[in-house]
């Protein structure tokens, strides 16, 4: 068979037809973006929680989530290490895991976590992720949040590293409880203009 | 875009247009989104693919005037509906024909069901004539299957010259891609053809669908290959595809 003569058209579909593109990502150009301690990690928050911390910038009119983000762990890294005790993570053991899960409660320190199943779950594609439950105020949905938490990202570590925790789930801890200090007034967020 | 209507076309037969439809819509559904599919071929074959009746949707949809939520069946799945098609599909045919129905009657009988679901794909049958230019022009991504055979291969021309005409027209959609489907790469023609449509159409190609004789057994069956062979090659091409259709519907 001779492949050779099939006549080629001059004009190949994507110029005669529109052709679908996949959506891009929006470049990021702005020098700040591009350093390396700025760049977007992403983190498995609560989405309930999330959404309060969107609220908390809508609230104040601050465009970027990061930065609320931020004065929120910046408050709590600060009252962990002043010692107080709302701020104290405690953990324990995963037996499915390296690394250690959150005891939120005292009275649900004793819970136990559903056993992973062992052979990976192939039945839809996609492995599933090993379920990190944590019970209490954690509840609800779990979302894939991307922020920028720049040198506050670094300390964020350095608790997660002390405590064996993961980061999210440290992240998690700081960010809930320093919402709930916002919420019950124990500090406020200001804007300020950075100096040209 | 809200409610991505992406239809799987070519005038060719058998070259897996339904396969693709139904697996691609089990496999949507599947990931929780709502999904309808259109059987626009009187051969009704989407519904036996998935072991239900067919019943004269479509003809329901188009001619008679029923509201649109009647005219869909269950398919014991969760998340994925049905409009079916059986012969009185080509009567419909023949009444848009004969009454001169404008390009979108598709698109507007299907409009009120957009709330309702996040896809709907459309199969077609392997002919020209009315109701395909109609789902094509409702469709917002085109999906064009080509066998990787010489044949096959040769009638590609005559969909993108559809298309082509379509787009003259004024229709908004856009051709998603052209999906080799049963690829054998120990055959010459199938290597052959696959290159072909490498050199031709480099912008426009899905990685290709092996054959797999699995996706025959499913059709028997009335399974599809999600709840059959997966993982497994043929599946990992299709997840490929719906990961790429899914990209595409966010554009
Ligand atoms: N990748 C594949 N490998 C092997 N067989 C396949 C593959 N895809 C489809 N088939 C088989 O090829 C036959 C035709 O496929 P299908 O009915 O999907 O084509 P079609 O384009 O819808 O046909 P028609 O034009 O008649 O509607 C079916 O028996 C199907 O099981
Ligand atoms: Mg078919």
């Amino acid at each position: 068979m001779d492949w050779n003569r099939r006549p080629t058209s001059p004009l190949a579909p994507h110029e005669l037809i529109p052709v679908a593109q996949p959506k891009k990502r929006p470049a990021q150009k702005r020098s700040w973006e591009q350093l390396p301690e700025n760049a977007v990690r992403r983190y498995r928050l609560p989405e309930n929680l999330y959404g309060k911390i969107c609220a908390i910038a809508t609230l104040n009119n601050i465009s970027n989530v990061s930065h609320v983000a931020i004065q929120l762990v910046d408050y709590a890294l600060y009252q962990h290490y002043q010692g107080n005790p709302e701020f104290q993570l405690s953990t324990r053991p995963n037996p499915q895991g390296r690394k250690f899960l959150l005891a939120w409660k005292a009275e649900q320190s004793n819970w136990n976590p559903p056993q992973n199943k062992l052979a990976p779950d192939f039945e839809r594609g996609k492995q599933k992720r090993k379920e990190k439950v944590l019970p209490g105020e954690y509840g609800g949905k779990i979302k894939d949040v991307g922020l920028r938490l720049s040198t506050t990202r670094l300390r964020l570590k350095d608790l997660a590293d002390e405590t064996y925790l993961p980061i999210s789930d440290t992240l998690t801890f700081l960010l809930l409880k320093a919402v709930i200090a916002y919420e019950n007034g124990l500090f406020s967020l200001e804007l300020k203009q950075i100096p040209a | 875009m809200k409610c991505p209507k992406i239809c799987f076309v070519n005038q060719k037969g058998g070259v897996g247009k339904t396969t693709s439809t139904i697996t691609v819509a089990d496999e949507l559904a599947r990931r929780g989104k709502r999904t309808l599919v259109v059987d626009f071929d009187p051969q009704g074959q989407c519904a036996v693919a998935l072991n239900i009746p067919p019943q004269p949707g479509v003809f329901k949809l188009l001619i008679s005037g029923s509201a649109p939520a009647d005219c869909i069946n269950e398919t014991g799945r969760p998340n994925l509906a049905m409009i079916t098609g059986d012969r009185s599909t080509a009567t419909a045919q023949i009444v848009l024909a004969a009454e001169n129905r404008p390009f979108d009657t598709i698109r507007q009988a299907l409009k009120p069901l957009e709330n309702q679901f996040d896809y709907i794909l459309f199969d077609t049958a392997p002919s020209v004539g009315g109701i395909q230019e109609r789902a094509v022009w409702a469709a917002n991504l085109i999906v064009i299957p080509v066998a990787t055979d010489y044949l096959a291969v040769d009638s590609l021309g005559k969909t993108l010259d559809m298309l082509t005409a379509l787009s003259k027209q004024g229709w908004q959609g856009k051709l998603a891609g052209i999906l080799p489907t049963m690829y054998d790469h120990v055959t010459n023609e199938s290597r052959k053809a696959y290159s072909y449509l490498e050199k031709n159409y480099p912008e426009t190609l899905f990685t290709p669908i092996r054959r797999a004789t699995i996706l025959r057994d499913c059709i028997a069956d009335g399974l599809t290959i999600w709840q059959k062979a997966a993982p497994g090659p043929v599946a990992d091409d299709y997840r490929a595809l719906v990961d790429q259709l899914m990209k595409l519907s966010r554009s």
